[in-house]
């Protein structure tokens, strides 16, 4: 075929110099800094190595042997679950509730964003008031209800910082399922809901024979992508705990950044980015994949 | 107005929805208040174990210390710059990117586009372990410029996925009106398409916008002088020492931080939403 | 003003082939209409010459210019499209202005042609609104207005109607035919309706997957279709295929002899599919018997849909009638409106 010779060859031209810069910028600021990241987790690279060296698997033979990093490995699956289970399940009820027609339901919804919006820092800072030991609120409540009779220290009890972070990441992220959540429901044909009606159906039978199905997808795409962002949660935990006490709350993120920055040890950082990445990997696919398929599909 | 899905008019479910609705309320705005009260509080209404929760003597010198005893003015400033100047390149590499993606059959486009895409999953501190010593090599340590740069790596993927949604659902024929019009295709780009997407451009550079500014681990790796830092180490590095007891102080600077952000989000908050919930993304 | 042809045109993507060695000539001034089912490859012809589509083979020449890689703005056309593809963020003013603003053309120059197109078209008080607060028929207009003031050498249309209500379609007929009665610009225009075919060409090309059946005046494409499909494809309601066999006297419908008519061509072929047109229908007695399924009255005829020897039938009958379902009518063709295909080829006999 005449391919270089048509019409709408110049203009394929112009559409790929369009997307060159960002090719660029992907290139250096993403691609390759992640590519060499991944090269450097088969080599031994301390600060005072001039030059990364070659050890093959060793750092992964060491990770694995490190109690710490297995504790790592808990420690950052308590969060991802239990964080993403808060959040999915009071964004869900949230949203539900918003659906309904009642007053200052826009000025609620919008308002609800806030948390969402503030930096993150904040929220490490305000959450850590709330749990302070000494006169954060949170222990006020429960000595006032008289649930307990000594204030508790939370952010030094390892169980209570993980408490403590799991709060302050659901606070943030329960608006965003909301949002989504709110924007499918708006899409649900009312016949539907009052077909069932008509079939005899009570408020929990729509829920879960007409709601749900309706939601599914958006639901579905809400917990990979909590998931994946509760992930790489870095600066809530960083801040409020910093990781500890001892290693309580060091997830993955905070493993490689202490290991990174704070030990220089970037090829034992970058091994745990590996399966970092991994895991995260496993849990995108099925969402990549869709997302594939409509760019493909268009 | 008719009940829609939650119609059941039984006392339990009237009262369990009400509790509901009451709680999840609370969990969300209480914080918030509970910040405002703090930071409006004198210290010996702070420091007590329990705590009035409408403050009877509301002071501002929690907002005058917090402005006058740290370097939060600057933080601030910083992160203006830092967060301004990434939401402004990563939207524009974003839109001519996503635009090029979207509306022109160059061969490998789909492989680029799910590459890039595909980065999300990247983790952003596995990243840093190698952007970090390319910053060194560059001289943009220790630089807002090379901090603004780096931001890019947070909203470009995502960004690029918003915006090819948009560009994807926009009708060819516009396109082909405009070049039978006689359009070259940089006129189609300025005249047509851009004017255009303006509701998606507001909301991805809003979104990233909200990336860079709520961001502490690469400014707090990536900028080391105080008077370069933006406000996410600069509220910790004040405000979380050991020692730090300064909770009105505190909380009344979380406030002065969250501003800006807030504001812009107020007005931007139409486009955005409608933006946001039409292309899924990473939160 | 300059004619089109398009000559050998073949159009594939990749190992798919849409369309197949067409060769159409458009004269000078000539109102064309691409017709065809959907997915016959017209549209695919029209965005050919409009340079919206790489030509495959073959030629398209505006004028005397071959025109198969000059850009669409180099080709001096203007296009109406499906769904109007007007700018949504520029008023009908500035939809109408943007080809003439894109040459650069000075204020006056712009004013000077956007006022009369605007005229003509009675857009003149919509100047300064937006699409989003046109009615349908409306924005079909600011396109048509687009198009004008470009004063170009081809108009091309693609289905310009197919979104508008029955009623408006029927006034913008008129309209789009008046228009080209004023300008007489060189016109192709794509639909899949063949009433609107009828209605407003000079010429119609009757397509099917990428081949074209037939080019012809309307009439002579409703007089002596070529081969089934066109007779099957224009006019509503559709011819009537019924089949018969031959002898030197007779033609047997449905088990009843009829006298051969002297019209019939000379073939020696057994059987042959009549091709009957429902008007052509009249109740005889010695007809043949068609049991009756349904009767449409519609006032001024009587629309019969039916059976005869298990083949479906529709006839429109000028006279009023009751019969119920599954009573038996005898009908008779007039034998000398019959067109006769080759029942293998499927083409007609009489040409």
């Amino acid at each position: 075929m005449l391919k270089t010779r048509t019409l709408d060859a110049a203009q394929h031209r112009f559409g790929f110099a369009l997307t060159v810069p960002a090719l660029i910028a992907f290139l250096l600021l993403i691609f390759v800094p992640f590519a060499r990241s991944l090269w450097l987790a088969f080599n031994e690279y301390l600060l005072t190595s001039a030059e990364p060296r070659f050890v093959g698997l060793a750092n992964f033979v060491r990770l694995f042997a490190d109690p710490g990093f297995r504790e790592s490995w808990r420690v950052t699956g308590i969060f991802v679950i239990c964080t993403t289970s808060i959040t999915t399940l009071f964004g869900t009820t949230y949203a539900l509730l918003l659906n309904e027609p009642m007053r200052g339901r826009t000025i609620i919804r919008a308002a609800s964003l806030l948390p969402w919006v503030l930096p993150s820092t904040v929220t490490a800072l305000l959450w850590s008031w709330l749990y302070n030991g000494q006169y954060g609120v949170v222990n006020a409540v429960l000595l006032w209800t008289g649930l307990i009779h000594q204030p508790i220290f939370f952010l030094s009890d390892s169980v209570g910082a993980m408490i403590a972070v799991i709060s302050a990441k659901a606070w943030l992220s329960t608006p965003v399922v909301m949002l989504f959540v709110l924007a499918a429901l708006q899409s649900l044909p009312q016949e539907q809901v009052e077909a069932a009606r008509i079939d005899g159906a009570n408020d929990f039978h729509v829920i879960r024979y007409v709601v749900l199905p309706h939601i599914r997808k958006t639901l579905g795409v809400m917990i990979i992508l909590q998931a994946m962002g509760n992930l790489q949660m870095f600066d809530i935990i960083y801040a409020m705990t910093s990781g500890g006490p001892v290693r309580a709350t060091t997830v993955f993120s905070i493993e490689v950044y202490r290991r990174a920055f704070e030990n220089w040890d970037l090829g034992m950082a970058s091994a745990i980015g590996v399966i970092w990445f991994l895991t995260i990997a496993v849990i995108a696919i099925p969402y990549l994949r869709s997302m594939f398929t409509e760019t493909h599909g268009s | 107005m008719n009940p829609l899905v939650l119609a059941s008019r039984r006392p339990v479910a009237v009262i369990a929805r009400a509790l509901a609705l009451l709680f999840l309320v609370s969990f969300l705005f209480f914080p918030v208040y509970w910040m405002m009260v703090t930071a409006l509080k004198p210290n010996q209404q702070i420091f007590v174990q329990f705590p009035e929760f409408i403050p009877t003597h509301p002071v501002l010198d929690n907002f005058k210390r917090a402005i006058s005893q740290s370097n939060l003015p600057t933080y601030l400033v910083n992160s203006m710059i830092t967060a301004g100047g990434s939401s402004l390149l990563t939207t524009t590499l974003a839109a001519l990117a996503a635009y090029g993606f979207a509306k022109y059959r160059f061969s490998g486009r789909f492989a680029t586009m799910n590459i890039m895409i595909g980065a999300q999953m990247f983790p952003f501190a596995v990243i840093l372990i190698s952007l970090y010593p390319m910053m060194q090599s560059a001289g943009l340590l220790d630089t807002l410029t090379g901090l603004t740069i780096a931001y890019v790596v947070f909203a470009l993927p995502p960004a690029i996925y918003i915006l090819f949604s948009f560009y994807s659902r926009l009708p060819n024929e516009l396109i082909e009106a405009a070049r039978i019009d006689g359009a070259s295709e940089i006129a189609i780009l300025r005249r047509i398409v851009l004017p255009l997407s303006k509701p998606a451009l507001i909301s991805v550079a809003v979104y990233s916008f909200t990336w860079a500014w709520n961001d502490l681990l690469y400014s707090l790796t990536l900028v080391t002088s105080d008077n370069l830092r933006t406000i996410g180490p600069g509220l910790l590095l004040t405000f979380f020492g050991e020692m730090q007891q300064d909770w009105g102080g505190a909380m009344a600077a979380a406030i002065l931080a969250s501003l800006p952000a807030v504001i812009i989000f107020a007005f931007l908050q139409r486009f955005f939403v409608a933006g946001l919930t039409s292309g899924a993304v990473k939160s | 003003m300059s004619s089109v042809r398009i000559e050998n045109a073949s159009k594939a993507y990749g190992g798919l082939k849409i369309l197949h060695e067409v060769s159409v000539d458009v004269a000078d001034g000539e109102f064309v209409v691409l017709v065809g089912p959907s997915g016959c490859g017209k549209s695919t012809l029209l965005r050919m010459i409009a340079g919206l589509e790489n030509v495959t083979s073959g030629t398209i020449s505006i004028g005397e210019k071959v025109v198969n890689n000059v850009l669409p703005k180099d080709r001096d056309i203007a296009m109406v499209f499906q769904s109007y593809a007007l700018y949504p963020h520029m008023t009908v003013a500035e939809n109408m202005a943007f080809s003439l603003m894109l040459k650069k053309a000075s204020r006056q120059q712009i004013a000077a042609k956007v006022g009369p197109a605007a005229q003509i078209l009675g857009l003149t008080p919509l100047l300064d609104r937006y699409p989003r607060q046109l009615s349908g028929g409306q924005r079909q207009r600011v396109a048509m207005g687009r198009a004008i003031v470009r004063d170009p050498q081809v108009f091309l249309f693609d289905e310009p109607l197919s979104n508008l209500d029955a009623n408006l379609r029927v006034t913008m007929r008129g309209e789009i035919r008046a228009l080209h009665q004023k300008l007489g610009t060189t016109t192709v225009y794509v639909t899949h309706d063949q009433v609107e075919a009828m209605t407003m060409a000079d010429k119609i090309v009757v397509m099917r997957e990428g081949r074209i059946e037939q080019v012809g005046h309307p009439l002579e494409l409703y007089d002596q279709p070529r081969n089934m499909f066109v007779g099957g494809f224009i006019g509503s309601p559709s011819m009537n295929f019924l089949e018969a066999t031959l002898d030197e006297a007779s033609l047997t419908i449905g088990g009843i002899a009829l006298r051969r008519p002297e019209t019939m061509p000379n073939v020696d072929a057994a059987t042959v599919i009549c091709g009957i047109r429902p008007e052509h229908f009249e109740l005889r007695d010695d007809g043949v018997p068609m049991e009756v399924a349904v009767v449409e009255p519609l006032g001024s005829e009587t629309q019969v849909i039916g059976t005869i020897a298990g083949q479906s039938l529709v006839c429109i009958l000028k006279q009023r009638l009751r019969a119920r379902q599954g009573e038996i009518l005898y009908l008779a063709p007039q034998t000398d409106k019959v067109i006769y295909f080759d029942k293998s080829t499927q083409v007609n006999i009489g040409i």
